[in-house]
């Protein structure tokens, strides 16, 4: 901390006009984003922790989310899916780490005021450079694996990548929207899927990136992907329930595997707020998440 | 511990038992009281409840209703005098999901965890002497099953006792099967019963 005060105390002193209040200001606001990195950060036996800053939510782990993890996002229409990417992307950008939003469904006008809504500046973060969107068709990325599948068998030289990133820009924090939407490119060749699967898994792992993956279920899912085998190549599945009472609905979310860390193995409340999502930690759901009939 | 009042008349011995039994300490801070009344004595029985804890202790009062709607109640407080700047009303009856200054509008009285969230919030919020009374049990076991219920006064039970905030809820004695009231006798710590 003091050799970045020193550091910062130097920057200032070679700039000409120098106004004292102003410089006291600056310093202390980097000093503070440090102090919040750092708290964002756990490290534990030389592993990385992340935060995903959403109220209630990291109070599910014992330490927090491995970093560099793949993780299924799963939960049917509404149920708080993409706000919960979102949020953990805003969260992230707004303390200097990059991000990126790829959409395979929505406008990147959509989201952005998707985002607006929940009172997130998605353009300033965007202009900071601290977050990305960008829409993909599924169909590209079907074509995309018919030349990895030639690139295994030998007949192409060069390297493909199961995603495109824009250029020059390597996130800490990925969001895929949605494994449902790129599988239904594939319908008829599961098994090319499945390839592709692997390959982005693999691709996502190798890049360091925490990466956050949504899936479309039921409202009260047994299964928690298109395949099935999302589940076991993920490091981690998080399940968003929509629990239907009479004409009302209950939102709750359950933590039901992360590879390498202890969590809290209920199902816990959850509200779709102004603000975002808050996640109720000790607040059991009775009646349980199944629909009445 | 079962405590019997008989015949208890508007304004009178309904306060005076209070009297007795909380001045007397008798009724200490974060005990689950039953409250269970002739549906006829219901509202009176509340509104007693209320004028005790608000006009003669000061508290403040968080009231959970899933029988009449926040309007109807707050007519019928102002009429008896009540501070109603005093109650919080989480109502989770009116078809309203509104929220205004001093109530929450949960939508049905089948959304126990969303009951669950805004009761623990509002008592948490509350910075002076409280006390949470929830209006009532029985009209809840019109819309949920038993175990359910069990489920949430036993949760609302220990948050309350861990807050050490009493927590009062009442039961319509021709509503509810004599084995609820039985199996309800495990989770509180005294019964009133008004005959």
């Amino acid at each position: 901390m003091a050799k970045l005060k020193r550091k910062l105390l130097k920057k200032v002193k070679n700039q000409k006009n120098l106004d004292m209040s102003k410089i006291k200001a600056k310093i202390e606001k980097e000093l503070e984003s440090t102090k919040t990195l750092k708290k964002e950060l756990t490290i534990k036996d030389g592993k990385k922790y992340i935060k995903t800053g959403i109220p209630g939510f990291d109070a599910l782990f014992e330490r927090g989310i491995p970093r560099g993890s793949a993780i299924l996002v799963a939960g049917g229409a509404g149920s708080g899916k993409t706000i919960f990417c979102l949020q953990t992307l805003a969260h992230h950008a707004s303390n200097g780490k990059k991000c990126f939003y790829m959409s395979f469904e929505e406008s990147n006008e959509k989201l952005k005021n998707h985002m607006k809504d929940f009172g997130w500046d998605a353009e300033k973060l965007i202009k900071s450079g601290k977050l990305k969107i960008q829409r993909y068709s599924p169909f590209e990325i079907s074509r995309s694996v018919e030349a990895m599948l030639a690139k295994e068998k030998g007949e192409l030289l060069i390297d493909i990548q199961p995603v495109v990133l824009p250029e020059g820009f390597k996130p800490d924090f990925i969001v895929l929207d949605s494994l449902t939407a790129v599988a239904s490119a594939f319908i008829g060749r599961e098994d090319s899927y499945r390839v592709y699967l692997e390959q982005l898994f693999s691709f996502f792992e190798t890049m360091g990136s925490t990466s956050f993956l949504i899936t479309e279920t039921k409202q009260i899912p047994d299964i928690f992907s298109t395949t099935g085998v999302e589940e076991f190549l993920a490091d981690g599945v998080f399940v968003f329930y929509n629990i239907k009472r009479g004409n009302c609905k209950e939102s709750a979310i359950e933590v039901l595997k992360m590879r390498g860390e202890k969590h809290q193995k209920k199902i816990v409340a959850m509200r779709i707020t102004n603000e975002g999502i808050v996640v109720y930690p000790e607040q059991e759901v009775f009646g349980g998440v199944r629909e009445e009939k | 511990m079962v405590f019997v009042i008989y015949n208890v008349k508007k304004g009178e011995r309904m306060q005076k038992f209070l009297k007795g039994k909380i001045d007397g300490k008798k009724i200490k801070e974060g005990n689950v009281v039953l409250l269970v009344t002739p549906a006829e004595k219901l509202i009176e029985t509340n509104t007693e409840l209320l004028k005790w804890y608000i006009s003669k202790k000061k508290y403040n009062v968080v009231y959970v209703t899933v029988n009449k709607p926040f309007s109807t109640l707050i007519e019928r407080f102002q009429r008896e005098k009540i501070e109603t700047s005093k109650i919080f009303i989480i109502d989770a009856i009116s078809p309203s999901t509104t929220t205004t200054g001093n109530a929450i509008f949960i939508g049905s009285p089948k959304e126990l965890t969303n009951i669950s969230i805004s009761t623990t919030s509002t008592i948490k919020k509350l910075k002076t002497a409280k006390i949470l009374v929830f209006d009532s049990i029985s009209t809840l076991l019109v819309y949920n099953k038993f175990e359910t219920v069990k489920d949430f006064i036993h949760f609302i039970s220990n948050k309350m006792k861990a807050l050490k905030v009493t927590f009062v809820m009442t039961c319509i004695r021709e509503m509810t099967d004599e084995k609820v009231i039985a199996e309800l006798r495990a989770f509180v710590d005294e019964i009133i019963e008004i005959e």
